[in-house]
């Protein structure tokens, strides 16, 4: 489809480059199409129960963690323990050499974990688990998470902007205690850390084996949900910036009704640092089985960082053998 | 004067019998294109592809014994052995032992034996996975029940039941322990055969509750024992979601399972690597089926 989007203007100029750039063979061919859009994850805070005047997204983290005090935040453990890895991630990234070695894993998968950022970023996670977790975090999958979030069992949840579904008065049969989806505010994690690989496959590609009809449709449903109205209603369904596009004054108006959508929004300027998710760059058996099943050690002290770091490593040489 | 025995003479089949055959080989064909395509096929498949470095998309490449080695240094897989080791020895032992002490209960018909043997098949009905969402709740340390009890005596206890070392082997144990309505069925099947003659006589001739169950009863289940002992020690070496649901191998390797590892192959598109974890739970398969036949001498007859 290499042809086809260099002469679609409408198309070609929304792309982000690094998606197309990993989207193409070594011959420059684009095989799947390239992201618009990117939905940087930060993380969500009630501001009911904690806020601060500050940018948060401007803190560094320990400046993050002095501020929060004794407020939890909903972790999760089983499963792929996806919000302790969405934590551990803007850890790693404001450590020195954390970005590079983040996106270090985005062509081949990381096997070493036994790095300084990584393991003081470790360091920071077990301290968070043991000082500032939610009170049902170690075992908790993301459900049991969300459901701490939105029982004011914990101020704060890392997630992607899909969240702010949840927060909308038609969902209200997930809120208890007194929590209200209004008075939740979002931000991208401290020093201006937002998660988010885009350097990563899109969804749609065109079989080869399809008819000159069918790829003229194909590309025909491309280029509309590729449009700029389609691209905006997208990202006002499910939060999201699409950095090439000229956004239209009436998204921005819809945008800033949703404060979260707004919040996310504003943190991302030029200056973000986008780093993709830790369970991305790692062997899939290692996101998905071996780093949950250690929190919960970590949690408790029985586990150093140093000894996660190199469970990990052993792990991941294990699941990338020959 | 003895006379040399009779050599067994084959008795030609007539036309009408050889006619036959044509419907015999019709009838069994089904049978057997879903064996060898179902059956037959996969197997064959999983033992080849256990020599090749496969990714599941593009055709597997033949490395020799790479994946072997790489399974048995695995330091995983050995523990997942030792762990299967012991969870065979508790399948056999307390597992298929309660099942059968209930057998012998619900033999004498005691009063709501009915009412208790269906109350006993309930947890059947309910998949191994809903069970290992409930044992979460029940082993949680905060509100699970079992703690709550745990605390009347001891109000300072605090044990993450499937998150901390050595206390997950066993709560993932509890997980399938007393579930043995199985065992107890097949074993009751078996005390119900019994003709009453063989009882009454034995009664008549002095012998005491216990040696009616020590000598008539138990040597004539031998045969259903031994397949719930099958039946027991198969699911240990297959068992997946009560370990994958509740603490996926951890923590570190305490609960680590065959399947487990069978499975993290699968997400890191190392599908030989995987089939040969197969080829091994197949193996020890044969073995416990070999073992256990021999053992309960499940090819004689009892009558």
């Amino acid at each position: 489809m290499t042809d086809w989007i260099d002469s679609t203007p409408a198309i070609k100029d929304v792309l982000i480059d690094d998606s197309r750039e990993y989207c193409s063979n070594e011959d420059g061919r684009v095989m799947v199409m390239p992201l618009a859009t990117v939905r940087p994850i930060g993380f969500f805070y009630n501001s009911a129960m904690w806020s601060t005047d500050a940018d948060i997204s401007a803190m560094s983290m320990d400046e993050f963690v002095s501020a929060l005090g004794d407020q939890k935040i909903a972790f999760s453990t089983a499963e792929n323990g996806w919000v302790s890895a969405l934590f551990l991630t803007a850890l790693v990234a404001e450590e020195d050499g954390g970005v590079e070695w983040l996106k270090s894993g985005i062509e081949t998968k990381i096997t070493d974990f036994n790095q300084p950022c990584f393991i003081n970023a470790v360091a920071k996670l077990q301290n968070l688990l043991q000082n500032n977790a939610a009170s049902n975090s170690v075992g908790a999958a993301y459900a049991d998470a969300a459901n701490a979030f939105m029982s004011e069992q914990a101020a704060i949840i890392a997630n992607g902007p899909w969240m702010s579904s949840d927060f909308e008065s038609s969902n209200s049969d997930k809120w208890s205690n007194g929590f209200d989806g209004a008075k939740v505010r979002a931000s991208l994690f401290p020093g201006d850390v937002g998660i988010a690989d885009t350097a990563s496959l899109g969804e749609w590609w065109i079989s080869a084996s399809a008819s000159e009809d069918e790829i003229a449709l194909a590309k025909a449903f491309l280029e509309f949900i590729y449009s700029p109205a389609e691209l905006e209603a997208y990202m006002l369904a499910e939060g999201g910036d699409a950095p090439k596009l000229t956004y239209s004054d009436d998204f921005k108006a819809k945008q800033g009704e949703t404060q979260v959508l707004a919040d996310l929004a504003a943190d991302t300027t030029t200056d973000t640092v986008f780093v993709p998710r830790i369970l991305d760059v790692i062997p899939a058996s290692v996101a998905n089985t071996e780093f949950g099943k250690l929190l919960p050690s970590l949690a408790d002290g029985t586990c150093t960082p140093e000894q996660f770091a190199q469970w990990m490593s052993d792990k991941a040489a294990e699941a990338s053998a020959e | 004067m003895k006379t040399a025995p009779k050599k067994a003479t084959r008795i030609k089949a007539g036309r009408i019998q050889r006619a036959n055959y044509k419907w015999i080989y019709l009838f069994l064909l089904p049978t057997i294109v879903i064996f060898a395509m179902f059956y037959l096929m996969p197997i064959a498949q999983v033992f080849v592809t256990s020599f090749t470095k496969w990714d599941g998309f593009n055709a597997p490449k033949f490395n020799g014994l790479t994946n072997y080695i790489n399974l048995f240094t695995n330091s995983s897989f050995l523990i997942a052995l030792k762990n299967l080791l012991w969870w065979c020895v508790i399948a056999l032992t307390l597992h298929v032992g309660f099942g059968t002490l209930v057998a012998f209960v619900l033999y004498q018909r005691p009063h709501g034996w009915k009412f208790t043997r269906t109350v006993f098949m309930i947890p059947n009905v309910i998949s191994a996975a809903a069970w290992a969402m409930i044992y979460k709740f029940i082993f949680n340390n905060d509100f699970g029940i079992l703690n709550s009890v745990i605390r009347v005596f001891n109000p300072n206890f605090n044990v993450q039941w499937f998150y901390k070392s050595p206390w997950a082997f066993w709560a993932v144990t509890f997980t399938w322990l007393f579930y043995a309505v199985i065992v107890t069925l097949v074993v009751l099947g078996d005390l119900m055969n019994i003709p009453k003659e063989l009882n009454e006589a034995a009664l008549m001739d002095g012998a005491t509750g216990w040696q009616l169950i020590r000598y008539i009863q138990l040597p004539l289940c031998r045969a259903s024992i031994g397949t719930s002992v099958i039946a027991s020690l198969t699911s240990r070496i297959a068992m997946y979601e009560q370990i994958a649901l509740t603490t996926s191998g951890g923590p570190g390797d305490d609960t680590m399972s065959l399947p487990i590892i069978l499975v993290k192959g699968i997400m890191d598109y190392r599908y030989g690597y995987a089939n040969a974890v197969g080829v091994v739970m197949f193996i020890i398969g044969l073995i416990v089926l070999g073992i256990v036949n021999k053992l309960f001498r499940m090819d004689e007859a009892d009558y």
